[in-house]
């Protein structure tokens, strides 16, 4: 994580000295000592027992360096740590799906094209919609669990960098994985993950990809994953549709981009770049917003008891998924892990695992 | 009827943080199963994730209960350990580490290095450990009631206050212990009857 010795020594409890050794090989930490830097760095312990284990700390400082490269800004401790952690989910929810034979919904062919065209983005968003059996004048209610369900490892976690929107890794062993600033506005935090996926499907080559908030240059690979996410969440044939009786005023906008579920900036420029609307219009109708407090999260289902409400928030905030909290407790009940690993794969306190458990109604 | 024989319990244990909180939850319990001879052990590792950790006892008041166990650990009273890189490399541990927490393995292997038994309330920390090869003795902080019940070392009163102090930190293992006072109850009137009714009075050692 780039701690410091000092951090290191608050953190894992072991004297900065011996930690100086450790890492200038002069001695070797015990089998505890071990446990707990594995710990503290959230890494499965076997891999420092393996020499054929894949090198996750050169991935980390790798993912780092290129962050800091896409944001032009170095990434806080508080970032790393997020980024950490939503690797750690990644690879439990991986294992734990494998534990309990948990099967992807949807089969979709993830392809890396010869050759980067953005058109691409509109073209496989619209074969992707299809497999999900989307019809084009529908609305993708909670686009989180559909992406889950074509077994990408997605989580959204708050990020202190404002300039970094999200993030994707093809993990070595839990495959892909999408990190989303949670510390956005909800439709905007909607888009970025329809960003990612398109990182998902066209450039997993890349093995990481960091997606800055706002962009120096044309990027043409940032340029087809914005198509993608454009034409995904807003299919032309619902703007064709709407056009036949609508003059898209700024309320118009706000209406319809409530309904999508979009910022109204991102209806609008997809109404011009489709020529629905003239470059005047989109002038006079770019800056429609729908006021904040209007806004819905797809997973804060709007009709849910005030309770159900309660516990995906209280899951939302934790940086964890309903998916995830019920996928660890059926691997606990199932035999698959013990409540100790239960505890630590939730990144919770034995308090926290307790509540959390009272909440969705588990045994523990 | 359970299978746990409330007759016989190992003194000497290696507890995960669990059962270590579990126990010292309540301390007239943790005072009574130390007036009856028994005595803990804990790993590195679990004073790491009781004292250091930084989610441990959030959302409750734990620190009472830390700065007791600390005085214990410093009094000598619990004993502190370490297991070597090359008790981790058996391909048995290797293999469990997708489904035990790093504390439970520190645990069970130091209690089956030093011949200590391990003290775990986790059904599944407890058959992974029974699983191991050398598989130390495995027991939990019910078994402990239970067998303290037996011993005359603690009432069913008793129980009931450690239950009560258990679920001020918000455990709660009120079902297990109070099953395994009635066992344990259940075999101190076996015992007490004549012999001709079929109680085995050998079982009854402690």
């Amino acid at each position: 994580m780039g701690f410091t010795l000092e951090v290191a020594g608050n953190r894992t409890g072991i004297a900065v000295n011996a930690l100086n050794q450790f890492e200038t090989g002069a001695i070797e930490p015990n089998g505890d000592e071990l446990l707990i830097l594995a710990d503290v760095y959230l890494k499965d312990f076997t891999i420092y027992l393996s020499s054929n284990s894949p090198d996750t700390l050169d991935r980390s400082k790798e993912l780092y360096r290129l962050a800091g490269e896409a944001t032009g800004e170095s990434i806080s401790n508080e970032d790393r740590e997020a980024i950490q952690e939503f690797e750690f989910l990644c690879e439990a929810e991986h294992d734990m799906e494998e534990m309990l034979h948990r099967a992807k919904r949807y089969s979709f062919h993830f392809f890396t094209p010869k050759q980067l065209h953005k058109d691409q983005g509109e073209e496989v968003a619209r074969q992707l919609r299809g497999i999900l059996d989307l019809p084009d004048d529908e609305v993708s209610p909670n686009i989180y669990t559909l992406f889950r369900q074509l077994g990408v490892h997605l989580f959204r976690r708050p990020l202190r960098s404002r300039s970094m929107s999200g993030l994707f890794i093809m993990h070595p062993v839990a495959g892909r994985c999408l990190l989303i600033n949670y510390e956005e506005d909800v439709y905007r935090q909607r888009f970025s993950v329809a960003h990612e996926m398109a990182h998902a499907i066209f450039d997993s080559a890349l093995g990481i990809h960091v997606s800055p908030k706002t962009r120096r240059g044309v990027d043409l690979v940032e340029l087809r994953a914005d198509t993608f996410a454009s034409h995904f969440l807003i299919p032309t044939p619902i703007l064709r549709e709407l056009s036949k009786r609508r003059a898209w005023t700024s309320e118009d906008v706000v209406e319809y981009a409530q309904k999508l579920r979009v910022s109204g900036q991102a209806l609008a420029y997809a109404l011009l770049k489709r020529n629905f609307i003239s470059s005047e219009r989109y002038e006079e109708v770019r800056q429609a917003r729908i006021p904040r407090d209007n806004k819905l999260d797809p997973e804060l289902p709007v009709d849910s008891s005030p309770i159900h409400a309660l516990l995906a928030q209280k899951i939302l905030d934790k940086g964890l998924s309903t998916y995830y909290v019920n996928l660890a407790f059926d691997a606990y009940e199932q035999g698959h892990i013990s409540r100790g690993k239960l505890k630590s794969n939730l990144l919770l306190s034995e308090a926290e695992v307790m509540e959390l458990g009272t909440l969705v109604r588990r045994k523990i | 009827m359970s299978s746990t024989d409330y007759t016989k319990f190992a003194r000497g244990n290696t507890a995960d943080s669990c059962a270590l909180w579990n126990l010292f939850s309540s301390p007239s319990f943790y005072a009574s199963s130390r007036a009856a001879g028994c005595y803990y052990c804990i790993t590195r590792f679990v004073q790491y994730e009781l004292f250091t950790k930084q989610s441990t006892g959030k959302g409750q008041d734990y620190s009472r209960l830390k700065l007791g166990l600390n005085n214990e650990i410093s009094a000598g009273s619990i004993t502190l350990a370490n297991i070597e890189i090359n008790d981790l490399q058996d391909a048995q541990v290797l293999a469990r580490s997708r489904h035990n927490s790093m504390g439970e393995i520190s645990s069970m292997l130091f209690a089956r290095k030093s011949r200590l038994a391990f003290l775990s309330d986790d059904g599944w920390a407890m058959k992974f450990a029974t699983a191991l090869r050398d598989a130390p003795t495995v027991q939990s902080t019910p078994h402990l009631v239970g067998w303290l019940v037996y011993q005359n070392a603690l009432t069913e009163s008793g129980v009931a206050g450690n239950v009560g102090e258990l679920a001020s930190y918000g455990r709660s293992l009120h079902g297990r212990y109070e099953l395994a006072s009635e066992q344990a109850l259940e075999l101190c009137d076996a015992k007490d009857r004549p012999k001709s009714q079929g109680v085995d009075w050998t079982a009854s050692q402690s």
